[in-house]
């Protein structure tokens, strides 16, 4: 009994604990959310009365001076982060710029997030970076806003800053600074993410991401590749991958999806333009020949046309797959007869390459995939371009031809997919097509196959066609044949 | 005492303690879960900078992602979950929809909607499936292709879309869903950022029932209509709030929502794909994956974060409810069963040592003892042992602290997505956090508990859950 009551106490007890935690639960989620409303509401509120201002100061309607008083006027506490969301924010057309990153200057925003951002960036990171690496105390936290907001301002003189901020003990701090440099894109500063780079490859810097180095290199405009000229000499093959991607990566920015765009000498260092033809071509390491590949595809200079010739031959697969996927364009077109002996490659991954890029050259592509088609012994590899021809949509293109001349290649093309088993696509086309000498063509020729959706076709011409010759050939063409 | 009746009071006090030691550690366990969840949802928050977003839809740091969708007569929302799908915001996307067998008007929506072509492809089965019917594209769309496949089940339908994946990474969804337009990229983000290979992205499922939808797009987040509906949302928010979030810290993930997660294609083809012989095979895969990895030797990561989202739809009658929830519980069992081999085993560290046995006590046999501890009340009364009053408070502490972690995960809510705008929404919620641990949670432990007698017996059938579109612009227009 004792025991009991005992019991019963201690659980009345825990049982009035547990009421009361929910009970201040309840009161502070309430209460977080009145706060909020309420903080949100009077941060829309100064919102709404700064940012005229602002613009109005941008667009030079109102005297930098008086806008600067009002803006300085804002309470501090409240109206910092205000007045901060608003600059950072700002969508300024190329000639605020300047204005914008003044008035960021003389509300003393630089001079903050400077300082912030100082106080993150210590000479003990060997030390402290064992048991900083996952904290985020909220110094550090506002060290990663500040370098974030100086690179969202684009503010030019703070790149040391974030240099130094590279090496910070945090995190997120690196992180947000890489991302700020990528956006100020200070010349300076591509060196100091390179050697980055260099660190993280030879793993020696944990942390920063290789794609978040690779994202900021890449933003750069391609002149300042020639900084990564000594690591694409270095005896460390990974090294020589990384950044031999990083160049390609900045190639194909800089033509922006233009099959044509290339390279002449003299818009790209001399020195980067003789180490990919002559020393990364022929690398001992196929990732970086690979990565070097669509690099050499765009040099204009006809060593770069012999290279990259002989990398569809590369004893490595990855090799001959970047390389017959770098032959596009109008300035390749010589090479088509060389892409189709890809067509018979060992992997499968360069077989279905060579047929997406010869049906990527139109009608000359066309011409030597169905030579190949129509004359390989290779089963799968006939797979593969029926595959590809049906995915590409080639298929209508393909019986319009049929419907003019039966004995053309491309006529052939249709009749073996048909053999092969891969009528459905084509009989979707007869069916849907208004070219009655197609129907009736195919009719007469495929009429007696006993393919399935060849079949349903013919069966549905009988009930629904109105065409009394099409329909008698289609009855015809389901009678036994005559013995 | 008669000796019967003195083995039941035996019986009786071994009950008590079980039950007793369940409820310490069950909440306690939970208890620490959303303490570590509270702290890590705060800091993530702080951390998380939006603008971060901008520098990933280059195409030199998303990686190409296939989303495959399992459908299974789907006809009233497959359409629109697809028109999703296509708006969404990411550079390198494919799109592979694997009609499981439908008897409906799946395929026929699908065809019609958006001009597809039946087509003869190659398909390549690393992975075993039921045979491969049909293939539907059409040129136009070259990044959406239709599969139509003998019925063999969820997880056979995910397999078969693994076999036409061409990309590195695949994320699954399921055909009710509605994603957010950037909700992969945010998806894809800690694949980008790790400095270790991420296999595994986990992001968080939030209930439709009640969320204006216009074009395959959520505009405006509501609670639902039904006591029901808001009971689960309640219960999506604790498990994926502080369940999977804090077993992510842990780094003993063994829950992950298949209905949207992204995986590394490779590492799953390995581990052999999505089990068949677990009606879970979302459940099924993290623990096959972990097992793999810890055989073979090889560092992988698993992440969970709160920003991408999924909005799915919830049973919205006590009979879908039901089914879904024997599924889960008997998926839970089944996967348990399977992975008993690394039971405290401190080899396979602590999802061995922690997250297993928890799961296994908690979450699968917790449901008898859970039971029992109902049961025990009127028993007590009827054989005068142990205080009925107090076993009466005992249930009635359980039921409070179960208020209270509900409550938590309403304040993680608040502190993190606060999803639901309005203070009348928060305060509905609030009131049906208290409330679910009064009839909703018993009612579900029942299913629950029926799902586990189906593990015991080898029920093997799926009962599938319909998915009625009922929510406001979601329906298929059929004129489409």
């Amino acid at each position: 009994m004792h025991l009991t009551a005992q019991l019963t106490r201690l659980i009345v007890t825990v049982l009035l604990a547990v009421a009361a935690v929910t009970g201040l639960e309840i009161v502070f989620v309430l209460a977080q959310r009145c706060w909020r409303d309420r903080h949100f509401r009077r941060r829309d509120a100064l919102h709404d009365r700064y940012r005229p201002v602002i613009e109005a100061v941008l667009n030079r309607e109102m005297p930098y001076d008086r806008g600067l008083a009002i803006l300085n006027s804002l309470p501090r506490i409240r109206g910092q982060p205000v007045l901060q969301r608003l600059l950072t924010g700002w969508k300024a057309a190329p000639t605020q710029v300047p204005l914008l990153l003044q008035l960021c200057q003389d509300t003393g925003l630089i001079a903050r997030w400077r300082r912030e951002l100082e106080q993150a960036v210590g000479p003990e990171y060997p030390r402290q970076a064992r048991h900083a690496r996952c904290q985020a105390p909220a110094r550090s936290f506002r060290a990663a806003q500040a370098a974030e907001n100086l690179g969202l301002v684009r503010h030019q003189p703070s790149w040391p800053l974030l240099v130094s901020a590279l090496n910070s003990p945090n995190l997120d701090v690196r992180s947000t600074a890489l991302r700020a440099l990528a956006t100020v894109q200070e010349p300076r500063s591509f060196a100091a993410i390179a050697e980055q780079l260099e660190k993280v490859a030879a793993g020696s810097f944990a942390g920063l991401s290789l794609r978040a180095l690779r994202a900021a290199l890449t933003s750069f405009p391609l002149q300042y590749s020639v900084e990564l000229i000594p690591s694409l000499k270095h005896s460390y093959p990974r090294l020589r991958f990384l950044v031999t991607d990083v160049i390609r990566e900045m190639v194909e920015r800089q033509a922006a999806g233009d099959e044509g765009f290339c390279i002449r000498p003299g818009e790209f260092p001399a020195e980067l333009f003789e180490l990919f033809l002559t020393r990364l071509r022929s690398d001992p390491n196929p990732d970086v020949r690979a990565r070097a590949v669509p690099v050499i595809a765009r040099l204009e200079d006809a060593r770069a046309s012999a290279a990259l010739v002989a990398l569809l031959e590369d004893p490595a697969w990855f090799v001959r797959l970047h390389a017959v996927r770098s032959i596009r364009g109008a300035r390749h077109r010589g090479k088509i007869a060389r892409l189709s002996r890809r067509l018979t490659d060992l992997h499968w991954a360069v077989r279905q390459a060579a047929v997406r890029a010869l049906l990527a050259f139109g009608p000359a592509g066309l011409y030597h995939l169905s030579e190949h088609f129509l004359t390989t012994a290779d089963r799968y590899s006939r797979e593969q371009i029926a595959d590809e021809i049906q995915r590409a949509g080639v298929v209508p293109y393909l019986m319009a031809e049929y419907s003019r001349e039966e004995k053309s290649r491309y006529a052939r093309v249709i009749e073996e997919l048909t053999s092969m088993g891969k009528t459905s696509y084509v009989v979707e086309v007869v069916r849907v097509s208004p070219d009655r000498q197609l129907r009736k063509t195919f009719l007469q020729r495929f009429g007696r196959s006993s393919d399935s959706a060849i079949q349903a076709w013919i069966r549905d011409l009988i009930c629904y066609e109105r065409d009394a010759e099409m329909k008698a050939l289609a009855q015809a063409a389901l009678e036994p044949a005559a013995i | 005492m008669d000796a019967w009746q003195h083995r039941l009071v035996l019986g009786m006090d071994v009950l008590t303690l079980a039950i007793a030691s369940y409820f310490f550690m069950a909440n306690g366990f939970y208890t620490l879960l959303m303490l570590i969840s509270l702290g890590w949802a705060w800091r993530y928050n702080q951390r998380r900078l939006d603008r971060s977003l901008r520098a990933l839809p280059a195409p030199a740091v998303t990686p190409p992602v296939t989303v495959i969708i399992p459908a299974w007569n789907e006809q009233e929302v497959i359409v629109q979950s697809v028109r999703s799908v296509l708006q969404i915001d990411y550079s390198a996307m494919e799109i592979v929809v694997v009609d499981d067998g439908s008897t409906d008007a799946t395929l026929d929506r699908l065809i019609r909607a958006f001009g597809l072509v039946r087509m003869d492809l190659i398909y390549r089965s690393p992975i075993r499936t039921r045979p491969v019917a049909r293939f539907y594209l059409n040129p136009l769309i070259p990044n959406l292709l239709v599969i139509h496949k003998e019925n063999g089940g969820k997880p056979d339908a995910l397999n078969a879309g693994l076999n036409m994946c061409r990309t590195p990474y695949f994320c699954t969804l399921d055909s009710d869903c509605v994603l957010e337009r950037d909700a992969l990229l945010r998806l894809i983000r800690p694949v980008v950022h790790s400095a270790v290979n991420t296999v595994v992205s986990a992001g968080i499922i939030r209930i439709l029932n009640g969320c204006e939808v216009r074009d395959g797009e959520v505009v405006r987040v509501k609670l639902p209509a039904t006591s029901l509906e808001r009971f689960q949302v309640v219960e999506y928010l604790r498990s994926f709030l502080f369940g999977r979030a804090g077993w992510n810290l842990l780094g003993a993930t063994l829950i992950v929502s298949g209905a949207f997660a992204l995986f590394h294609r490779e590492t799953v083809i390995e581990a052999g794909g999505f089990g068949r012989d677990t009606v879970t095979e979302d459940v099924d895969l993290i623990a096959q994956l972990h097992r793999w990895a810890l055989d073979q030797h090889r560092k992988i990561k698993m992440s969970f974060t709160l920003d991408p989202v999924c909005w799915t739809e919830c049973p919205s009658s006590l009979g879908m409810l039901a089914r879904q929830r024997r599924r889960w519980q008997m998926g839970l069992c089944q996967t348990l069963w399977k992975s008993s081999g690394m039971l405290f085993k401190s080899s396979y560290g602590v999802l061995g040592m922690l997250s297993l046995p928890f799961h296994l006590y908690v979450e699968g046999l917790g449901v008898v003892v859970e039971l029992l501890g109902y049961v025990m009340v009127p028993l007590a009364f009827v054989f005068g042992t142990v205080s009925p009053a107090l076993y009466a408070l005992f249930v009635l502490v359980s039921v409070a602290y179960g208020g209270l972690l509900s409550i938590g995960a309403v304040l993680l809510e608040e502190l993190t997505q606060r999803r639901y705008p309005t203070f009348r929404e928060l305060t509905i919620l609030l009131l049906f956090a208290l409330l679910e641990n009064i009839g909703y949670r018993q009612l579900v432990l029942c299913f629950r508990f029926q799902g586990m007698l189906r593990f015991m017996t080898r029920f093997r059938r799926w009962e599938k859950v319909d998915h009625v579109g009922r929510h406001a612009g979601f329906r298929t227009n059929t004129a489409s």
